[in-house]
């Protein structure tokens, strides 16, 4: 109840104003397209309230919640251009849910870019075996779908004599590695020029200011024309329901990363952003046993990713197109 | 004098009234057509429940059976308008008669576009993410947002134009040429715009080689002009033949000469897109080397290519010989030949060999399921559903069978 | 400026630049422009790294790989026992689970590396480091991994990106006695978008 009493004032404008450019010349408060949105959807809970209260004897307290919270989710506006305020309650919003519908106890960040960050990724191809560690901590860290096996990496075993990754076969399941071949990674490039940015109709993908290309996967329409985009095959589609298990969820989660995602939206690697905001390497990273990922904040002249740009002889996928990505590969 | 209100319902139940009466072959084709949309609706509430994954599309090939026939009814709607050109450059027709016809396929043809998208994208029920204001439109960055405008306005167009017209011939007042003429004009560079827009959804990715090209824009064009007449021609073929609606013989006639140009410009630009491809293929032409060849095992699309190619030519020819041409039997058949060729060549195989082989060198087939193609066939009997009712309805108030009575005052 | 760049594109077909463009200058370029330096976090368990102070660069942590415990197994056989002395029947077999797979039998044996009285420190030329900082008696051979652990294309951090230069010592990861990784089973199965039935 104690909601519902915030929510009538905040619609009646009887809270606090934090900014006093909220109100006009009159004292009244100026309603901007959010706040009518967000006053829509206030009426609409109460209303709903209502209508949960008067249904009592039919659903219990748990499931009127449910709905409550369902009903705001599903109109809460693109997460770019929420405020900080909307963010936070968006994301506790989507924490309560977890615990109601899965009794899961999880934790959704809203954490933003840090600033003076932009991330690079460095990949070595003398060094990488094959193992496929990566994919596996991947898979894990980011509560990927087990049932259809989405992964974000993809590991191509290429023959020597060329170094095209569209020769390679990253459908191979043997021992590694064998010999005559090499083994490169591939994930979203996270490139400075995404071509899968522009291209989106409602906005739901960009480029974060730490250099991460991000989905809001409640804004997101399913329209793929971002896969369509993309040159690097980073982007998965949930074609179905995705199915993960609660004792193997990961629960430490950040909105723009691994929380769970519901059918018909688009996801990709985000370069582990709820650790990596947190100042962790991602879990590709942690998980290579030889060594052959390297990740860090190109803005540090420090960091060993400037030093293995500057020094070592680096290249990168499709440079041609202009996309710029972030994501060199070198060898020894 | 009755007020507009009145006229207006009394227009709304005249037409209803008379789309419910008609010959046993009109009720026949309607309640075939229902029987297909109802199925169609009811393979797609499986496909919201279990996702897309019921369907033949994957991470590789994104997009399939739904967005080739988009892409080919987007042509399909612009081209009907193109039938007003004609009638202004040989200008002994009545200018609004053509217009009508054009109209309603455009509407029919429309909808469906639309259909097709909804049925498409995975979360149809956050559509109003797209509606600017409410949601948020990536205009003028995005060329789906560009096409979502650009369908919208163009359906808005082809409702206004048919109605006003309509509306005053069932009053018994002649159209002012002022007001819908322009608006004509407004809709035939509208219906250019549109179908540029939709090519340009395709040529701007730079991952696709396949689609990548200058060429894709005027080959959707010439490709449209060919196959919407061609349709049209067709349907005013029965509409003269099983209704006792007039169709003038001169209408066909420069129809099939709009047809005839432009699927011999459409053969010209394929000409020139095999050289390009083939002359010395790159790793940019593996696309069209699977379609028209295969790769290794995989060439589920070449057979379709052939025959989309061999009809095109047989159809092209027939229609250029003019005595063929004035033949009823030859040209209706090679419209019909025409139609389903470019239907092979700009749905399924403009679309799926874009996606063959991927970015990164896959190469992974699609197969559409039966879902798809259930829910493929419902949209088209829709589509069809509304271009009958509509082109019938048109041609009732344009020939004076439904005409507004003014009840005597007691 | 990016919203009207489509319409400029269609009117003036202007080229996109962005052929040649210099990874190391841009982000330089970009560093210098960095208002805020990006805090670094101390590492949270600094006993379990030594300092590396020998390198021209700046110094780092390296990850410990010795412990009290391994020294006191190694010295309850070999104190006070000169190594030639331990062989002959008399003496157990030890070690007979270490295979050396490291270069040839002509070029390596158990005294290239450690030391012959105390055999839990390793040589660097005619000196003895300790266990935690063997990483230079690899380094007398592999010099240019040596190269590359320092600078940071070899090896892996033990830390985050943010925390101060903590990384792993060589024997963190090569086993010294057969340090090539070998052949292993990937860990799973790879991804098959085109397999559907599995999706549903």
């Amino acid at each position: 109840m104690k909601g519902l009493r915030e929510r009538l004032k905040s619609f009646l404008g009887l809270e606090e104003s934090e900014n006093p450019s909220k109100f006009d010349f009159l004292g009244r408060k100026k309603q901007s397209r959010r706040g009518f949105l967000k006053d829509a959807t206030t009426t609409a809970g109460i209303g709903a309230s209502i209508m949960g209260v008067g249904a009592s004897t039919l659903i219990g307290e748990e499931e009127k919640e449910k709905l409550s919270l369902s009903w705001e989710n599903y109109f809460k506006s693109n997460y770019k251009y929420m405020s900080k305020r909307d963010r936070k309650k968006a994301v506790k919003r989507l924490e309560r849910l977890a615990k109601l519908k899965r009794d899961e106890n999880v934790s959704i960040s809203d954490k933003d870019a840090i600033p003076g960050v932009l991330f690079g990724y460095a990949f070595n191809i003398s060094k990488c075996e094959g193992y496929m560690d990566c994919i596996k901590a991947c898979l894990e860290e980011n509560n990927l779908d087990r049932k259809s096996n989405m992964q974000y990496i993809k590991v191509f075993e290429v023959e020597n004599g060329t170094l095209s990754v569209e020769n390679g076969d990253n459908h191979f399941f043997h021992e590694t590695p064998t010999d005559e071949h090499f083994y490169m990674g591939t994930q979203c490039m996270h490139c400075e020029n995404p071509p899968c940015v522009p291209v989106c109709p409602t906005e739901a993908t960009w480029k974060e200011n730490d250099g991460i290309v991000v989905v809001d996967y409640d804004w997101c329409i399913g329209c793929r024309y971002c896969e369509a985009a993309c040159p690097y095959e980073a982007r998965r589609f949930n074609w179905a329901e995705p199915e993960v298990s609660s004792d193997q969820l990961t629960t430490n989660q950040h909105y723009l990363g691994n929380r769970r995602k519901a059918k018909g939206v688009m996801e990709k690697c985000t370069f582990c952003i709820q650790r990596s905001r947190e100042g962790e390497n991602p879990a590709c990273v942690e998980a290579c046993p030889t060594g052959a990922r390297v990740f860090g904040n190109l803005l540090d002249p420090n960091s060993e990713i400037r030093k293995i740009i500057e020094t070592k002889k680096v290249f990168r996928l499709k440079e041609e197109l202009g996309t710029e990505p972030k994501f060199w590969y070198y060898m020894d | 004098m009755d007020n507009n209100f009145k006229i207006f319902t009394s227009f709304i139940k005249d037409l209803l009234n008379y789309s419910l009466k008609g010959d046993k072959i009109y009720h026949l084709w309607m309640g075939l057509l229902t029987f297909l949309m109802i199925g169609g609706a009811y393979l797609y509430t499986k496909q919201l429940q279990s996702g897309l994954a019921i369907t033949g599309m994957n991470d590789h090939v994104s997009w399939g059976l739904y967005i080739s026939n988009f892409t080919f009814l987007v042509g399909l709607a612009a081209a009907a308008v193109m039938l007003v050109i004609p009638a202004y450059i040989f200008s002994d027709v009545d200018l609004y008669k053509v217009v009508l016809i054009g109209e309603g396929v455009a509407v029919g043809a429309l909808l469906m576009c639309l259909a097709f998208v909804t049925v498409d994208i995975g979360g149809p029920q956050r559509f109003w993410h797209l509606i600017p204001g409410i949601g948020r439109l990536n205009f003028p960055q995005s060329l789906l947002a560009w096409d979502i405008i650009v369908l919208n306005g163009y359906l808005l167009l082809n409702l206004l134009i048919p109605f006003y017209i309509l509306f005053n011939k069932y009053r018994g007042e002649a159209p002012n040429k002022k007001i819908y003429v322009p608006l004509v004009f407004l809709s035939i560079f509208w219906a250019v715009a549109l179908h540029m827009v939709t090519a340009f959804l395709y040529a701007g990715l730079s991952a696709r080689p396949f689609w990548n090209n200058a060429l894709l824009g005027p080959r959707f064009l010439a490709s449209a002009f060919a196959g919407g007449p061609a349709f049209i021609l067709v349907m005013l073929g029965f509409t003269k033949r099983f209704s006792n609606f007039k169709v003038d013989e001169s209408i066909l006639d420069k129809i099939a000469v709009i047809v005839t140009i432009a699927a011999q410009i459409n053969l010209v630009m394929l000409g020139s897109e095999v050289f390009k491809e083939f002359y010395n293929a790159t790793h940019h032409s593996i696309s069209a080397v699977y379609l028209f060849f295969g790769i290794g095992e995989k060439s589920a699309l070449v057979p379709w290519i052939w025959t989309a190619i061999s009809l095109n030519i047989i159809a092209t020819l027939t229609l250029t010989i003019h005595k063929l041409r004035n033949n009823d039997f030859f040209r209706y058949s090679a419209c019909v030949l025409l139609f389903a060729a470019i239907w092979i060549e700009k749905g399924m195989g403009l679309v799926v060999p874009g996606f063959i082989p991927s970015p990164l060198g896959s190469v992974v087939e699609y197969h559409p399921t039966l879902v798809e193609i259930g829910i493929t066939i419902g949209i088209w009997a829709f589509g069809l559903f509304v271009i009958t009712l509509l082109v019938r309805l048109g041609f009732a108030i344009e020939q004076n069978i439904i005409k507004y009575k003014e009840k005597a005052s007691s | 400026m990016k919203k009207i760049f489509p319409i400029l594109l269609i009117l003036t077909a202007a080229c996109h630049p962005h052929h040649g463009s210099n990874s190391k200058s841009k982000y330089k370029e970009l560093t210098n422009q960095v208002k805020n330096k990006v805090s670094v976090k101390e590492v949270f368990n600094k006993d379990n790294f030594v300092e590396w102070t020998e390198t021209k660069a700046q110094p780092f942590l390296v990850e410990k790989v010795w412990n009290e415990a391994k020294e006191n197994g190694c010295k309850s056989c070999h104190s006070g026992f000169a190594l030639s002395k331990m062989k002959g029947k008399k003496h157990k077999r030890a070690h007979w689970n270490i295979v050396l797979k490291h270069a040839d039998s002509k070029i390596m044996n158990c005294t290239t590396c450690h030391n012959d009285d105390e055999v839990w420190r390793f040589k660097v030329g005619k000196s003895k480091v300790h266990a935690n900082k063997s990483a230079k008696t690899c380094m007398q051979c592999h010099f240019k991994q040596a190269n590359d652990w320092e600078l940071g294309s070899h090896g892996k951090r033990s830390v985050g990106w943010q925390t101060e230069r903590a990384i792993k010592s060589c024997t963190s990861c090569h086993n010294p006695h057969r340090p090539v990784f070998g052949k292993r089973v990937p860990k799973l199965a790879p991804y098959r978008p085109e397999n559907n039935e599995e999706r549903l």
